[in-house]
């Protein structure tokens, strides 16, 4: 029985997704980094209002991510902001997932007394 | 049909369930241990390693994200958070801090460790 590709959200046919419906890391690299420098140049650490600007850029992120073509993609932005006191500091990440499909986009940004780290992973939904 | 092998703890991680596999593996790898540059990217690995096996283990037909941050203990903040867009009644996301507040005693006092867990059903 032949189904007619366009019709297709139903997973009954789809069994990856196409070329261009990819979580593609450096598409979304480059949005976060563009979210990051305008979000936080200039702007220095406090207590009061990271909490806020840590949320506001996750979910900015995430709207983002939902613009660039790739529909059965489930989102996960995670971000990471902390204050600059030449303190040491690792963050990594390690996942189980179906690498043909499923990626993850990083980035990190410093200035002044502001350090702030975004990851982004896209999984796709079989 | 549908009922084959889908008892309903097979459908969701529970907060404790993830709370243990995370502070189990944390307290295996850092426990004494004193902040050390040089080893800390090996800390992290294996700590993620450890808690992906044990998710693993569990077979439950999920994908697994697990990222681990760990912080020289200064007068430093830190601020975490998350944003996800995935199916609201199986898929998880926690975050773990340690040292616990209540174990402040026997905590580590020289270094943090944020780990996050996500489960994304497929």
């Amino acid at each position: 029985m032949a189904v007619p590709a366009e019709y297709g959200m139903s997973s009954a046919h789809r069994m990856e997704p196409r070329d261009d419906e990819k979580f593609y890391p450096s598409a979304v690299k480059k949005i976060v980094n563009d979210i990051l420098t305008e979000k936080l140049t200039g702007v220095s650490y406090e207590d009061k209002f990271a909490q806020s600007l840590a949320l506001e850029i996750s979910n900015l992120v995430k709207i983002k991510c939902k613009s660039l073509k790739m529909p059965r993609y489930k989102i996960i932005v995670q971000t990471f902001i902390g204050e600059n006191l030449n303190q040491g500091l690792r963050v990594a990440s390690k996942s189980l997932w179906n690498p043909k499909f499923d990626n993850y986009a990083s980035c990190s940004f410093m200035s002044g007394n502001l350090f702030a780290v975004v990851i982004v992973f896209g999984s796709y939904y079989e | 049909m549908a009922d084959e092998g889908q008892a309903p703890d097979d459908l969701t991680f529970t907060h404790q369930e993830l709370d243990e596999k995370a502070t189990e593996a944390i307290e295996a790898v850092l426990a004494s241990k004193i902040y050390d540059e040089k080893e800390v990217s090996r800390w992290i690995n294996e700590i993620c390693e450890r808690i992906i096996k044990s998710l693993y283990d569990t077979r439950k037909p999920f994908k697994y994200m697990v990222t681990c941050l760990i912080m020289q203990k200064t007068e430093a903040g830190l601020l975490t958070s998350g944003a996800c867009m995935f199916e609201g009644g199986t898929d998880m996301m926690q975050q773990f801090l340690w040292p616990k507040e209540k174990a402040k005693d026997q905590a580590n006092k020289t270094m943090h460790a944020v780990v996050t867990i996500f489960c994304a059903r497929f």
